[in-house]
């Protein structure tokens, strides 16, 4: 701000081509690890991540978001999706400024174009200790867990808590299981005050927190132990990102994570309950 | 005879996780947190790293957390310069803002082994493995960023440059 000017090197682009629509329990968290998982922690390296194709009308904006959020977990500089009605109801619902919309020239160059069927998405478990580790749910073969994390700036929005309520609300927490839930924002704790989510994940047995980074990076609250192994909706797991450098980081979407906080053990949320019909959780434009 | 800098290597996605890990953020004393530097990932190096020594690492080194924790540890520890085939990115800006010399170099990082003595030319970008006998050269960065790093980051570089009556501030720009 003294100079006036910052430096910056100048990002290549990767497009990524969204065909079709995600289907069950899949969502966008399973989308951006299946990404990372294929194209490796340092797959876009430096590049900036476009997002576009018929595919992207199909996510919401929570969706895009924590898409978005977790574009640095493949080395990204960005990850930026095309504009649409979606993302322009959601900009004047939010703020009343005005905004600009930019879009890729038609001549962009792009590094690589990878296209992706949304179809193909499953629910997707990261294993210890690279978000790049990631495999299907159903493959994850039940490893008995000590902790749930669900929330944070990568997947604690309304839409994430209502799927982690949906499938914790008449069901309980595994014994000896910590559940923790944290809203991203205070706007979206109170409105998960508002709807009943935060009666149901203290109903469940879970613990509801104000929000805060607090267990993702190590920092307070569920710190994990020796040899504890979590689940977490959060954007590393790295050794010992959420504790002792011997504990274990699964990442996962809120769905998933609430299937393994009722389990006690790493599933695919398909094994405690059928996944609603698309767009069952997304926020109102109006909200 | 030219004794070179010691090499300490470690391998691909080194993250700032394991080089200061989160659970010493409650600080941000360089000299403190040097003490806990690459703690998780080699337990030795705080307490035997020395003065002038290297880091030469594989592929995104860096890679995770944005927290500028993680070069200032590296820097505080005495490291003269990391080496890597290649940064992660916001990594690659903070060790720069914050004056750690860094240089992306393939060939020198495929090459090198702990323990190594190396040499590093900034302006050419030349790397001498005195070990090995082999030369490598990394692409240097332009004079502005070097310009940054020698004066011990961006924050020192405005400060000298605000202090020179009638000098513009621009970044990167004219004969910076």
């Amino acid at each position: 701000m003294a100079a006036g000017t910052a430096w910056f090197k100048v990002p290549g682009a990767i497009r990524f081509v969204l065909n079709g629509a995600l289907e069950g329990w899949a969502t966008g968290k399973d989308l951006i690890l299946s990404i990372i998982g294929a194209i490796g922690v340092d797959g876009a390296l430096y590049r900036s991540m476009e997002f576009d194709g018929p595919g992207v009308a199909t996510l919401s904006m929570d969706e895009r978001f924590t898409v978005a959020n977790m574009a640095i977990e493949a080395g990204a500089k960005n990850g930026i999706f095309a504009v649409d009605e979606r993302t322009r109801a959601w900009a004047v619902a939010v703020s009343p400024r005005s905004f600009k919309e930019y879009a890729a020239d038609p001549d962009a160059e792009y590094e690589r174009t990878i296209a992706i069927d949304l179809a193909s998405v499953e629910p997707q478990v990261a294993f210890p200790h690279l978000p790049s580790n990631a495999r299907p749910a159903a493959e994850a073969g039940e490893t008995p867990i000590d902790q749930v994390v669900i929330g944070s700036c990568t997947n604690g929005r309304i839409e994430d808590l209502r799927a982690a309520a949906f499938l914790l609300k008449g069901r309980s927490v595994a014994p000896g299981v910590r559940c923790i839930v944290i809203p991203a924002t205070q706007r979206v704790y109170q409105q998960a005050v508002r709807e009943g989510l935060v009666e149901a994940f203290i109903e469940a047995g879970a613990v509801v927190s104000t929000p805060t980074c607090g267990p993702c990076l190590g920092g307070h609250m569920g710190i994990l132990a020796a040899g504890e192994r979590a689940v977490a909706t959060t954007n590393r797991n790295f050794v010992g990102r959420m504790g002792h450098p011997g504990s274990e980081v699964y990442l996962a979407s809120p769905a998933a994570a609430a299937a393994c906080a009722v389990t006690g053990r790493i599933v695919d949320p398909g094994k405690i309950a059928a996944a609603p019909p698309r767009g069952y959780f997304e926020t109102s434009a109006k909200a | 005879m030219e004794q070179g800098c010691r090499v300490w290597k470690y391998g691909d996605n080194v993250d700032t996780d394991v080089i200061v890990p989160a659970r010493y953020l409650t600080t941000g004393d360089p000299v403190e947190l040097a003490a806990h530097c690459m703690e998780d990932i080699d337990p030795r190096f705080a307490a035997g790293v020395l003065r002038g020594d290297i880091i030469v690492a594989g592929e995104n080194f860096g890679c995770g957390s944005s927290r500028e924790h993680a070069p200032v540890a590296i820097k505080a520890s005495g490291v003269s310069c990391v080496i890597a085939k290649s940064f992660a990115r916001i990594f690659y800006r903070n060790a720069i803002n914050i004056g750690l010399a860094i240089l992306e170099c393939p060939e020198a990082a495929e090459d090198t082994r702990s323990g190594d003595r190396l040499t590093v030319d900034f302006e050419s970008g030349e790397i001498r493995n005195l070990s090995r006998g082999a030369r490598y050269r990394a692409v240097p960065f332009p004079p502005f960023v070097r310009n940054i790093m020698t004066a011990g980051g961006l924050i020192p570089y405005i400060r000298g440059k605000l202090l020179k009556p009638g000098a513009h501030l621009g970044v990167g720009q004219g004969g910076d």
